[in-house]
C-alpha cells in the first residue's frame, strides 16, 4: 500500500504517480523500444549501518593489535564528561599512558581543558552531526593512541539518543548520569543505559541540596541493565575517584 | 535527530543491494527498526524520500516493521530489473 494514498505498490512505480480516470494517449507510430521491466523480491538481512560497523570493527582491530583499551563516554550535555576526564587525567598522569577524542557540535572548548594533563587530546568538531561516526574517529587513531597510548578515552557529544546507536570501535560504553538530570533517565532514555555495562554518577556533592535518591536511581538502572556497574563519585570533591581511578587502571594492566 | 545519517546508509545499503541486482530502481524497501535501536521510525520516514531524491530509490516506497531489540536491517527490496537481466 502507498503510504500516500493508499494505492496498490503492484501498480507500478508509485511515487510520482497520481490519480485520475482518463487514459495516457500514446499519440505516435514509430517504433521504439520499451525495455519490459520485471519486479523481483529480494530478500535479505542487511545492517542498515553496516558500513559504520565496518569502520567499527577495523577500529577495534587496530586498537587490540596496539595494546589500546578504548571506552566511549556518553551522557547529556552539563554531565560532567569533561570535568570528569581532567581529573582523571591528572590522576593518571605518569601512571597510565592515556589519549583523549573529543567531540563536540563546536568549538575545541574542551579539548584546551584537556591538554596539557600528560594526554594526548584530539577534537572533532561535528558542525551539523550529532554524534561521533565510527570513519571519523578511525581516521584520528594512528595519530591519537598510535604512541604507547594504553587508555582511550573518546568523548562523545553530549546527547543520550544518536551516539548510542553509532558503534565506534570501541571496547565498551560508559554511560555517565548528573544527580541534576533526576532518578530516572535511565528508563527514559533506556537505549544507552541498556548498551553501557557501566554507569558514572557524577555530581554527588550535590545530593544534600537536591530531591534525588540513589536506590531510586540504582533500582532504574538495574531495570535497564541487570547487574550494571555504577560508581558515585563528586570529581569535584574528589569523593569516589579512587575506585574509578583503580578500576581505569586495572582495565589496562596487560 | 541522527535518522538522516540512519536514512543516507540506508539508501547507500541497498543502491548496493540494486547494483549486485542489476536493478534499473529501487520501488520499496522494508526495513526492520528495534525499539532499542535508537532510531526513530517516524523521523526516518521524513527524511527518507529526501535522502532518496538523488538515487536510485527516489520515489520508493519505505516500508517499517517494529521489533523490540536493537534490530537495525533492511528485510526485504523490492527492485525493479530488465527483463533477461534475471
Amino acid at each position: 500500500m502507498c503510504k500516500d494514498c493508499g494505492c496498490s505498490t503492484a501498480l507500478g512505480n508509485i511515487h510520482g504517480h497520481h490519480h485520475h480516470d482518463h487514459a495516457h494517449p500514446h499519440p505516435h507510430d514509430h517504433e521504439h523500444v520499451h525495455p519490459p521491466v520485471e519486479r523481483k523480491t529480494i530478500e535479505l538481512e542487511r545492517k542498515v549501518l553496516a558500513e559504520n560497523d565496518a569502520h567499527a570493527e577495523a577500529n577495534r582491530s587496530w586498537l587490540s593489535q596496539h595494546g589500546v583499551t578504548a571506552i566511549n563516554l556518553i551522557s547529556s550535555p552539563g554531565t560532567g564528561k569533561t570535568f570528569l576526564l581532567e581529573r582523571t587525567l591528572e590522576r593518571l598522569r605518569g601512571r597510565v599512558s592515556c589519549a583523549v577524542i573529543t567531540g563536540d557540535q563546536c568549538t575545541d572548548h574542551d579539548a584546551k581543558r584537556l591538554m596539557g594533563k600528560g594526554a594526548v587530546v584530539k577534537q572533532i568538531e561535528t558542525i551539523n552531526s550529532c554524534h561521533l561516526d565510527a570513519a571519523r574517529v578511525g581516521a584520528l587513531l594512528p595519530e591519537v593512541a598510535g604512541n604507547g597510548v594504553k587508555l582511550l578515552f573518546i568523548e562523545n557529544i553530549g546527547n543520550l539518543v544518536c551516539p548510542a546507536a553509532f558503534d565506534l570501535g570501541e571496547h565498551f560504553k560508559v554511560a555517565l548520569l548528573s544527580t541534576t538530570e533526576g532518578e530516572d533517565k535511565p528508563v527514559k532514555y533506556p537505549t544507552l543505559f541498556n548498551m553501557a555495562p557501566v554507569v558514572v554518577l557524577t555530581k554527588m556533592d550535590l545530593v544534600p541540596y537536591l530531591d534525588w535518591s540513589l536506590p531510586k536511581c540504582r533500582e532504574y538502572l538495574n531495570m535497564i541493565r541487570p547487574g550494571v556497574f555504577v560508581f558515585e563519585l563528586s570529581a569535584k570533591t574528589g569523593a569516589g575517584m579512587e575506585a574509578w581511578i583503580e578500576y581505569l587502571e586495572k582495565l589496562v594492566k596487560p | 535527530m541522527h535518522e538522516m545519517a540512519i536514512a543516507m546508509a540506508l539508501i547507500e545499503q541497498a543502491e548496493k543491494v540494486g547494483q549486485e541486482q542489476n536493478a534499473r530502481t529501487i520501488a520499496g524497501i522494508t526495513v526492520v527498526v528495534g525499539r532499542l535501536s535508537g532510531t526513530d521510525p517516524d523521523a526516518l520516514r521524513t527524511v527518507f524520500d529526501l535522502v532518496a531524491e538523488e538515487t536510485s530509490a527516489r520515489g520508493a516506497l519505505l516500508t517499517i516493521e517494529m521489533a523490540s531489540g536493537r534490530e537495525l536491517y533492511i528485510k526485504s527490496m523490492d527492485v525493479d530489473v530488465e527483463e533477461g537481466e534475471t
